[in-house]
């Protein structure tokens, strides 16, 4: 009963460092990247933005935004 | 203990949940030219973005082509993390640029049967509009045209403040259009509002081997119509304190910033005008 209850007991020990972990890389995957992007417009015009999110698609998409407000 | 432990893994598993969901196979695709007048007091501000309208068996998705690339590549690489997959989408990206007038995907039938829904990024927010299929058209008779060799009639609506008058071709008997438009017996080859400011025209019709048509799993903040117009908007805004601030935008010199200032200040005419 009691070797059975130290498994279980480690068992879930086990669970919460893994849970730990896997949460923590998430939350690690998910932190607030920006990425420096510059544009020239080829008419001696431009400039450069940070594009940010927490993900590739937020960074993509903002730098796409901002690409196109920089030129036309 | 054992309660902690399942919440952390609910919440690794939630992070981890798949952002691109197959809703249907697309087996047409139909390619349109949109002009839009993105300032209204400059008949010169003439603007265009190629779309794409990916016609399923029960779903339809419009969006820009640009917007459809990038999903393609962030689809490729999914499981890649931020920084890798944004060293490598980016190059191939840049040179196509998403006007914020287009930074939108429409969805017709999905989730529910006779609805549309709106999703967007905007502003670093989901947001997503939900409305029923518009279905308050007039149909013009006596008033068929040819174009592109096809035999179209005319059919009228007023929607989002605006009167749009469409062209649609019953030889291609697909009830479905560009932006919100669909209802009508046959596919819509050309529409625009009666001022001429927003105008699609069809530009490619293909048919295609079964593709899938994707939606953005998000945890979407649900607004209305007018709402999603007002954020599309206030990026503009956004923007222009943004470039006249230099806060984390900055031009290349004076004639450059002039310019964005104006491109900024410029955007206030977007197709829905409550």
């Amino acid at each position: 009963m009691n070797t059975k209850f130290y498994s279980m007991k480690k068992f879930l020990k086990k669970s919460l460092l893994i849970g730990f972990f896997l949460a923590g890389f998430a939350m690690m995957s998910m932190a607030f990247i920006c990425v420096p992007i510059s544009v020239d417009c080829g008419d001696g015009t431009g400039g450069s933005a940070y594009a940010c999110g927490e993900s590739t698609a937020e960074i993509i998409q903002n730098a796409m935004l901002m690409a196109d407000d920089i030129c036309d | 203990m054992k309660s902690i432990s399942f919440i952390f893994l609910l919440i690794t598993l939630n992070s981890f949940a798949q952002e691109f969901v197959s809703v249907d196979s697309a087996s047409i695709n139909c390619y349109y030219l949109y002009e839009f007048q993105q300032d209204s007091s400059d008949n010169n501000s003439i603007k265009s973005q190629e779309m794409i309208l990916q016609i399923g068996k029960h779903t339809s998705k419009f969006t820009s082509e640009s917007k459809q690339y990038l999903d393609s590549l962030l689809i490729v690489h999914e499981n890649e993390s931020a920084e890798v997959a944004v060293g490598k989408i980016l190059p191939m990206v840049m040179g196509a640029g998403i006007h914020a007038f287009c930074n939108y995907e429409i969805y017709k039938n999905y989730p529910l049967l006779g609805n549309i829904v709106t999703t967007g990024y905007i502003n670093n927010n989901y947001i997503k509009t939900s409305e029923e299929i518009l279905s308050d058209w007039e149909l013009i008779t006596g008033k068929d045209t040819i174009i592109s060799g096809l035999k179209c009639n005319k059919a009228q609506i007023n929607y989002a403040g605006r009167k749009f008058k469409a062209w649609f071709a019953p030889e291609i008997p697909i009830q479905e259009g560009p932006y919100k438009f669909s209802g009508l017996p046959g596919l819509i080859i050309d529409i625009s509002d009666a001022q001429k400011q927003h105008h699609f025209s069809l530009t490619q019709f293909q048919k295609i081997n079964e593709s899938s048509i994707y939606y953005s799993n998000k945890n979407y903040i649900d607004v209305s119509p007018p709402d999603f117009a007002k954020a599309i908007h206030l990026r503009s805004k956004i923007m222009y304190d943004k470039i006249l601030n230099e806060d984390g935008i900055v031009a290349k010199n004076d004639e450059s910033k002039a310019k964005m200032l104006a491109r900024q200040k410029a955007r206030n005419n977007f197709i829905e005008k409550y």
